[in-house]
């Protein structure tokens, strides 16, 4: 992510201008999607839309430069992920995946295959912490956001945040050493 | 040392400290945690994706972008907020339609309210004689009830002479309108009153009495003239209560009853029920009966 390029944008995405908007999707839509994603929402893909449809609203009267953007930003995906999650804890999924119908494409699969482990491996590290340092510490890995961004993403003190992170660090350690690593997985 | 020593250290030796936190997750290389590292690095590989393609407004959007100055027309319909502040919006309305249908609702038990007590006050009997009459003629005609109705007097044609004789009106003390049918009651009327025991009301023993002295008016006055002053019906006092006479005047104005009396055309000497009555108070008489004795006022 390009701080720079966000900030020298941000005036003409205010402004309306498409090339501009087009510019703050491509530098904050992957991470958006991937943090999403990590957290297990059931379309990610859908829900950045969502979220950078709400962020895009906002964008005229947003303040802060690129740094408030970001936070903002991951601040709409935070809580578009929190009413996913509710959403289906209530209710069953309604539609099957097809894979005919899937428009997306991969390199090749071995790519794919690797990728899909690595993802898979740091989804069921992650999947083993308390929720709320999970969204503490994909939030400030993937949206690179500081304790203080987090804190106000997440609606918490910095303190607590701080409380978070660490534990969810040596959560992260004891499952490391308990299933070492990559080396754990199988294929 | 003890055991709980080693579990200190094993606890000290485990601790993470912010600095050491922080650096980690922001993707430095930390010597003492390499696991840790290894990790962070792995987590900020999945950020390294494709972007993601773009929903169809989000795309028209990213095409065309937008006027700031503009309606936020482009804002997301289904999302979640939205939903919930349309519910909140149909609670609000369907709250205030409640509202809205309480100010009819009172107006209308209100007014079951009123028409109960009237038709209460109706079945007594109690309303004055044209609202008694129209009550019971709503109410027979609308329900199988049946309300008492006022006595109502036959039609009669008023006497000539009366009706042409001014001092009627000139020489009755009685504040209200002069009519021909309250004039005087006369022995006529008091049959049915005695045969009958009841004690007539007001509009009864004046309906009564102008029956009566409409009857025997003409055929009295044609005999006394019409130059005597009539005595008219006043209202009831309340030692007159319960009297059958259809008015009787005050001591107060028993001179003018007195000379009233025998201007009354019912012979004066005597008198006829209702203001012979009279005439005999205003002459002194503690009581009276009627010319045929039918009515006694105390």
């Amino acid at each position: 992510m390009n701080e720079q390029l966000l900030e020298d944008v941000l005036p003409a995405a205010q402004a309306g201008q498409a090339w501009a908007l087009r510019a703050v999707y491509e530098q904050l839509a992957p991470r958006v999607h991937s943090y999403l994603k990590i957290r297990g929402a059931a379309e990610p893909e859908d829900l950045t839309s969502e979220v950078f449809l709400t962020v895009f609203a906002k964008l005229p009267s947003l303040t802060g430069g690129a740094t408030g953007l970001r936070t903002f930003t991951f601040s709409v995906a935070h809580a578009r992920l929190v009413d996913d999650l509710r959403k289906r804890g209530r209710r069953e999924p309604t539609a099957t995946y097809e894979t005919s119908t899937d428009p997306r494409t991969s390199a090749s699969s071995e790519d794919e295959a690797i990728q899909s482990l690595q993802t898979e491996r740091v989804r069921r590290l992650l999947d083993g912490l308390v929720p709320d340092q999970r969204s503490v510490l994909t939030l400030r890995v993937l949206g690179d956001l500081t304790v203080e961004q987090v804190a106000t993403a997440v609606g918490k003190s910095t303190g607590a945040v701080k409380q978070l992170q660490r534990r969810g660090l040596l959560a992260l350690r004891r499952e490391l050493e308990t299933h070492d690593g990559v080396e754990g997985v199988t294929l | 040392m003890t055991s709980g020593d080693d579990d200190t250290a094993v606890t000290l030796r485990r601790t993470l400290d912010d600095r050491t936190a922080d650096a980690l997750l922001a993707g430095y290389d930390v010597p003492t945690e390499p696991e840790l590292t290894a990790l962070m690095g792995q987590v900020c590989a999945l950020t390294d994706l494709p972007v993601p393609t773009p929903s169809t407004a989000l795309a028209a959007l990213l095409e065309h972008g937008f006027d700031p100055t503009a309606a936020p027309a482009y804002l997301p319909v289904a999302s979640s907020s939205w939903t919930r502040g349309a519910v909140t919006w149909t609670r609000s309305a369907v709250s205030w339609r409640g509202r809205s249908l309480a100010l009819p609702l009172q107006l209308s038990l209100a007014g079951a309210g009123c028409l109960a007590v009237l038709l209460g006050v109706a079945a007594t009997g109690d309303l004055p004689a044209p609202a008694q009459t129209a009550v019971a003629d709503v109410v027979e005609a609308v329900t199988p009830l049946h309300v008492p109705r006022p006595p109502v007097a036959p039609d009669v044609e008023p006497s000539p002479s009366t009706a042409s004789d001014p001092s009627e009106v000139t020489t009755s003390p009685s504040p209200e309108p002069t009519h021909p049918a309250q004039v005087a009651s006369t022995p006529a009327s008091t049959p049915v009153a005695a045969e009958s025991g009841e004690h007539p009301t007001d509009s009864q023993a004046s309906e009564t009495g102008s029956e009566g002295q409409s009857r025997d008016g003409r055929d009295q006055q044609g005999s006394s003239g019409p130059a005597h002053p009539r005595v008219t019906p006043t209202h009831q006092s309340s030692d007159d209560s319960g009297s059958g006479s259809g008015s009787v005047d005050r001591p107060e104005s028993g001179q003018d009853a007195s000379g009233s009396g025998p201007s009354s055309g019912s012979g004066g000497e005597s008198s006829s029920s209702g203001s012979g009555s009279g005439g005999s108070s205003g002459s002194g008489g503690s009581s009276s009966s009627s010319a045929d004795g039918s009515v006694t006022d105390h």
